[in-house]
């Protein structure tokens, strides 16, 4: 049975000019101890589809559709009777069996409380007898853990004393409080300079093998995510367009998305290779039809495009994409 | 954070330095005295009178002898009411004023915080706009306007309430009304809208998935964070309602400072108009200075300036 | 997908598409500029409204029925004194017998006189003194920014009262304290408002492409910062009627005969007991105006921050 499975997930959020579909019937899965990426442009939803599974949505947004099993339990906000029932149950499992390591270490930490508070905070909630020794000497391991010089020192600490990368580290010890079942991490190195993103890489990569949580990667990246998912799924305008190993996305890509996004990875390698640009934007997800949300800027966009979306073809067992050049009578158009 | 508070204190000194010599100066600036030839009946006593408040000495001399006394903690005495030293009047009337001052600002404290609180954290609409009547009401009716109103239709027509002096614990009601509700709109307003930034903020999205049930969020991650803004208009605020309302204190003929500034105002009695602006001067910038240090035990960033 | 299954697949659905009937860069809301987009956000909020719309009748009023009514602010009726609202005097008459009404609207045209002028000098003043110490920054915003504090630090009423005492009430003088009391908080503002533009990309770009510093200051850090500016202003605006009104109910502010709203006030003060209206009608006209003006800021205050879409 899969640790996480998502089915059919719609997210929409009211706003001023409309109702945006922010998630449109997405489904995913992730075995135990896995590490599935998802990744795709900011805006294409792949941070929501994680928010409405953690019940984190902003007020305004509302998931309409779809069913969310953790471990085999149903948890989606639409399985329960009232908020407060729903509120509930997700108190017990945020933290606890599902954790969310964020993107911006300088603006998720509370600056006003100490790192020992914020840190023992987790513990405290989901083992409320654990005395204020032990919920220390717990958090001390947990800095231990994620690599910071001396924690004994810096646990008394305020946030502001913490460099990007140590802040980082924090937010993930806070993750790890528990032994989650399931890690979400949105976008964890987006925010950081350059050389302390590998750094942080490097530790994820590591408690990847010490921990046996599974773990969902969101990014924009595609070289993050080659370097640690099993498996990847590529998100744009709110839906899923293809999923597969890290070996069928890089080696075998379907979506004319997915190729775009592999074209324009720079590879020191191979040497005065062309960057190849997808052109224009992505979609405006106000209000948004049937068509499917790539079709402007797609080489190979058919009419058909234009009218609806195609079913998942699968390739193997894990490789399935979402697009019109996969039916048959397409095959020899549209690639001319 | 001693560093801190020693150079706002040197600060503090040369601002009040400062008013005190810009004050002598404007006070001696000012076209007519109630020293004049006209009122004594003999030169003699005229000349005395003079000698009394050194106005016979050259203009510097008078200043230096003023702010070596001032040094000193005496503000001099008044020109009006013979032989009635300033400190002696701030004594008298500072309690006074300090009593109603303390009361509206606790009242003010209270309800605009839990006002402010309710209208930001409840999905009820009727709250929120109950909230921003009071506080538009608040911020727009001059306090001189609300007493007077409250005086007309509750003291005289009514006659539910007393509203000359202090006597009894009622005469407190309608000053202290007077005098709280725009500090209660203001703070309703800033913790509403303070409270409604902090809980956009990221850290609380990260407090919530640690699984922190959402009363306690806001208890602990947001409270803290959010007042703030409170803290650092509530200290001068509270400067502000124990230096007295001239206007307050007079309409109720509340015997404070405020009223002894207004009648020295109109009788131009200098060294009490110099002598209460100083010391109105130091209340202020003393709070102002309570302000800072709590507000940086508040949020440990503010010590790093 | 249900969808899917609905639509016929024929071969011709299956041609390529056109980059024409594609549309990469389409934006399915409505563009406005800044401005109709402030102004109709300003129209949602009725408060705003009614407020703007009370402010231009009275201003009107104000103006125009002085001219028109037959009495003069100081124009006395012995016979007919302490008078109670009737069709002549719809506000009814004081000690002297003078028109209520006709006193209330001069007395409008020197509260909100000095209420406009006031506002407008402290915010040329601030604005200037702000855009200058954000602009220069360093040793200059210091020394700058301290003497704002210094001042700051003492009671605003206590400005306008010791000025007013200082060179005797006349409309100068009260305008020169209300002034004086009022310019720190716009200079604060603009400060924080330039320093924060100054850092942006295009006061660079302006920079770069040999705009002389003035004009940068004043063309794109001003210009760029007029929401909260002009906000302050709708904000400045009841708090100089409210010293004057103030200073006028103390019996410190402008004398009789020429009475502004406070002065109306005071004069009635005596009566409180035995002639409750004759101080109500001032008081609810000070009360009205800045309620309206308070309105029109708050407002205006959403509908031109552009963060509020």
């Amino acid at each position: 049975m899969a640790m996480l499975e998502i089915n059919h997930l719609t997210t929409e959020f009211t706003t001023e000019n409309g109702i945006v579909k922010a998630v449109r019937d997405v489904s995913l899965k992730v075995e135990k101890g896995e590490v599935l990426g998802i990744v795709g442009e900011s805006g294409s939803g792949k941070s929501q589809t994680m928010f409405s599974v953690m019940g984190l949505l902003a007020g305004n947004g509302k998931v309409v559709e779809g069913s969310i099993k953790l471990d085999g339990k149903e948890i989606s906000p639409l399985s329960f009777e009232n908020r407060k029932d729903y509120e509930k149950t997700m108190d017990d499992i945020r933290g606890n069996d599902m954790a969310m390591i964020f993107q911006d270490p300088m603006t998720f930490l509370n600056p006003v409380l100490k790192i020992e508070t914020q840190l023992v905070e987790p513990i405290i909630n989901h083992n409320p007898d654990i005395s204020k020794k032990e919920a220390r000497q717990r958090a001390l391991e947990l800095m231990r853990k994620v690599g910071i010089p001396s924690p004994e020192n810096r646990i008394d600490q305020y946030p502001h004393q913490f460099s990007g990368g140590m802040r980082q580290r924090i937010i993930i010890a806070i993750a790890l409080a528990c032994n989650p079942k399931v890690i979400i991490a949105d976008e964890p190195t987006t925010a950081l300079d350059v050389t302390i993103q590998a750094q942080v890489l490097d530790l994820i990569s590591s408690l990847k093998d010490t921990i046996d949580s599974s773990i969902i990667m969101i990014t924009h990246d595609l070289g993050v995510v080659a370097s640690i998912c099993d498996r990847i799924a590529i998100m744009y305008g709110g839906k899923i367009v293809e999923t597969g190993t890290a070996e069928e996305i890089f080696y075998n890509p379907q979506h004319p998305y997915t190729k775009g996004l592999l074209q324009c990875i720079a590879n020191p390698e191979e040497e005065r290779k062309k960057l190849h640009p997808i052109p224009g934007s992505p979609p405006d997800l106000l209000n948004i039809s049937n068509e499917c949300p790539f079709v402007d800027r797609c080489e190979s966009a058919m009419k058909i495009c234009k009218l609806a979306m195609n079913d998942y073809t699968s390739f193997s067992d894990t490789h399935s994409c979402s697009c019109w050049l996969q039916h048959d009578m397409a095959k020899g158009k549209g690639e001319e | 954070m001693g560093r801190y508070i020693l150079k706002r204190l040197a600060i503090g000194a040369v601002t009040l330095f400062l008013l005190a010599s810009a004050t002598f100066f404007l006070m001696k600036a000012t076209p007519g005295s109630p020293i004049s030839a006209e009122k004594y009946k003999t030169q003699a006593a005229y000349e005395a009178a003079e000698k009394l408040y050194n106005l016979d000495k050259p203009i510097m001399e008078q200043y230096f002898l003023y702010i070596e006394n001032l040094a000193h903690g005496d503000l001099g005495e008044s020109m009006v009411k013979t032989g009635r030293k300033v400190t002696d009047t701030i004594k008298v009337g500072f309690p006074v004023t300090a009593k109603v001052g303390t009361v509206a600002f606790l009242a003010a404290l209270i309800i605009g915080i839990s006002l402010g609180t309710a209208a930001a954290l409840s999905k009820k609409k009727w709250i929120n706009n109950v909230c921003m009547f009071v506080a538009t009401i608040g911020v727009s009716l001059p306090s001189f306007v609300l007493a007077i109103f409250m005086i007309v239709f509750i003291g005289v027509k009514l006659r539910l309430l007393p509203f000359i002096g202090l006597n009894t614990p009622a005469n407190y009601v309608l000053p202290v009304i007077s005098l709280s509700l725009y500090p209660i709109s203001m703070i309703c307003r800033l913790t509403r809208s303070s409270i409604l930034e902090v809980m956009k903020q990221d850290y609380i999205i990260l407090a919530r998935s640690k699984g922190t049930p959402y009363r306690k969020v806001i208890l602990k991650h947001a409270l803290k964070n959010a007042m703030l803004p409170v803290v650092t208009y509530a200290g001068p605020a509270f400067a502000y309602l124990l230096t007295g309302s001239f206007v307050i204190e007079n309409i109720y003929s509340i015997p404070g400072i405020g009223s002894e500034m207004v009648s020295a105002l109109t009788t131009r009695d200098y060294p009490m108009i110099m002598g209460l602006t100083i010391f109105l001067g130091l209340l202020v910038i003393s709070f102002n200075l309570l302000t800072d240090i709590i507000s940086a035990s508040i949020d440990p960033r503010i010590k790093l300036k | 997908m249900e969808e899917t299954n609905k639509l016929e697949l024929t071969p011709e659905l299956f041609e390529k598409l056109d980059d024409s009937q594609k549309n990469a860069e389409k934006i399915s809301y409505e563009s406005k500029t800044y401005l109709q987009d402030a102004w109709s956000r300003f129209k949602q909020n009725k408060l705003a409204l009614v407020g703007l719309g009370f402010l231009v009748v009275l201003l009107l009023c104000c103006i125009i029925l002085p001219m028109v009514l037959p009495y003069t602010y100081d124009g006395q009726d012995m016979a007919n004194r302490n008078a109670a609202p009737s069709m002549a005097h719809i506000m009814g008459t004081d000690k002297f017998g003078r028109d209520i009404f006709v006193r209330i609207l001069f007395g409008g045209r020197i509260s909100l006189t000095v209420g406009f002028t006031a506002a407008l000098i402290s915010l040329c003043v601030g604005v200037t003194y702000g855009g200058i110490a954000g602009y220069a920054g360093g040793k200059v915003d210091m020394v700058m920014m301290r003497i704002v504090d210094a001042m700051y630090s003492i009671p605003d009423m206590l400005y306008v009262i010791l000025i007013t005492v200082v060179f005797e009430a006349s409309f100068w003088s009260i305008l020169l304290g209300i002034c004086i009391s009022s310019w720190m908080g716009m200079a604060r503002q603009v400060r924080t408002q330039v320093m924060t533009l100054k850092e942006q990309e295009f006061s660079l770009a302006a920079f770069v492409i040999g705009a002389s510093k003035k004009r940068i200051l004043f063309k794109h850090l001003i210009i760029n910062s007029m929401g909260p500016i002009i906000v302050s202003f709708t904000l400045l605006v009841p708090s100089a009627i409210f010293y004057e009104a103030t200073l006028g109910f103390l019996g410190i502010g402008l004398s009789a005969p020429q009475a502004s709203w406070g002065t109306l006030a005071n004069e009635a003060r005596a009566l409180m007991t035995a002639q409750p209206l004759q101080v109500i009608w001032p008081v609810l006209f000070i009360c009205l105006t800045m309620l309206a003006l308070n309105f029109i800021g708050d407002g205006l205050g959403d509908a031109l921050d552009p963060k509020k879409k």
